[in-house]
């Protein structure tokens, strides 16, 4: 059984509204990304005198570490902020939008464009 | 490096070059056993003096700490060793299900993509996983962390006792000698938490505790003049200082293992790691209103 045009304006909305919520799921990869690739381990396990492996212990093991969590991070936040972006311009292109939607539609926007830069 | 060892290896110092000379004058004859000379002692713990510190690693921890909260769901999803006390929680974490349960009202290929590609999966494996990857992090940056604070506290221990065994040695009348050297056997012993391999689905890393027993300087009955007794106390002082560099690197051997180890199980679960693109970035497909 179809949506009468009432379920349908009610279910667009809805989606529209929660799918902007992909944005903030993926921001907050992206911010733990970036708090990720902040840390520099080089500095806190520098030593002299030859203590322990090296002059800088692990560091090179923590970077490696550091670089891949960065990378997948990155991938499943931007993924989240582009699939919401996306499933938002799906609904809009089968249904229209009110214009409400429309101005929040182009919030992330512009949000997005922040993000990719 | 803590001001208190800076200290007491300056203490340490001066009362060797007293205890040196007191030796020399109470024999005519001195036979100077002492391994290395007063003068030298500060050198022998010069390297200890510029090592990594505990607090070194706070700014990391908190940064990683951080990260984890964000991608929290507050539902765990680690053991209580990776979390060490984490609490954190992300309200968003929970708007990508939010979403799916919208989207499974439509029909069409893009709804079957976003709940295949993207909600399911983002609650088992790829959140859960993203989390346990950074709770290891957090975890090996306090392995190494605990390292060096063990290694400060063993290394001013070594120092405290060496000088107390010196003195030791040149109030004792020769009747009880071994005194001082028991002292100096008693150094403390580097504890370090390291990581551990091993995996199952999706991820899981497990720690574990290790303790390092850290050997004595050789003490035992000792037949020698008193003015020889504290040329062997050096002698323990300097071999407790090799036990400490040799536990210091064992521990840290074990936490670039396990780093190791840990990048090994991450490219192994790469696919479980990240969403795999869908059609529904890449050609967005269609999301129909059910007839």
């Amino acid at each position: 059984m179809g949506w009468t045009a009432e379920q349908l304006a009610m279910h667009t909305g809805e989606l529209i509204k929660d799918a902007g919520l992909l944005d903030d799921a993926g921001r907050a990869f992206l911010d733990a990304a970036a708090h990720v690739s902040g840390i520099s381990p080089d500095s806190a396990m520098s030593r002299e005198g030859g203590l322990g492996i090296g002059d800088h212990g692990p560091a090179a093991q923590f970077r490696a570490v550091i670089a891949v969590l960065d990378a997948n991070a990155s991938s499943v936040g931007q993924d989240l902020v582009d699939v919401g972006f996306i499933l938002q311009q799906m609904v809009r292109d089968v249904s229209g939008v009110d214009e409400a939607a429309e101005s929040g539609l182009k919030d992330i926007a512009s949000r997005l464009e922040g993000c990719h830069r | 490096m803590s001001a208190e060892l800076r200290k007491a290896v300056d203490s340490l110092a001066r009362t060797a070059a007293i205890v040196h000379l007191w030796s020399k004058e109470l024999e005519d004859n001195f036979f100077d056993i002492w391994p290395i000379q007063p003068d030298e002692v500060p050198g022998v713990f010069e390297p200890f003096l510029s090592m990594p510190t505990e607090k070194s690693f706070e700014p990391l921890i908190t940064e990683v700490t951080s990260a984890m909260a964000l991608v929290s769901n507050g539902t765990g999803g680690a053991g209580a060793e990776l979390l060490r006390g984490f609490t954190g929680a992300n309200p968003a974490m929970g708007y990508v299900s939010q979403v799916g349960h919208d989207v499974t009202r439509w029909e069409g290929a893009a709804q079957a993509a976003f709940d295949d590609i993207y909600a399911g999966p983002f609650e088992v494996p790829v959140r859960p996983n993203q989390f346990l990857c950074l709770a290891v992090l957090r975890s090996s940056l306090f392995a190494e962390a605990a390292i060096w604070k063990e290694a400060e506290r063993s290394v001013l221990d070594l120092v405290q006792q060496a000088e107390k065994a010196l003195y030791a040695a040149i109030e004792d009348d020769g009747s009880d000698w071994g005194f001082a050297l028991t002292v100096i056997g008693a150094v403390a012993g580097v504890v370090s938490t390291v990581l551990s391999g091993g995996t199952t689905a999706p991820v899981v890393f497990s720690v574990i505790s290790a303790a390092a027993g850290v050997g004595s300087a050789a003490v035992g009955e000792t037949q020698q003049a008193p003015g020889a007794l504290p040329g062997m106390v050096v002698a323990g002082m300097l071999d407790g200082v090799d036990t400490i560099k040799r536990a210091i690197t064992a521990q840290e051997t074990k936490v670039r293992d396990g780093l190791d180890d840990f990048l090994g199980a991450l490219e192994q679960s790469a696919p479980h790691l990240v969403f795999q693109r869908s059609s529904l970035t890449e050609r967005p497909g269609v999301l129909e209103v059910p007839a």
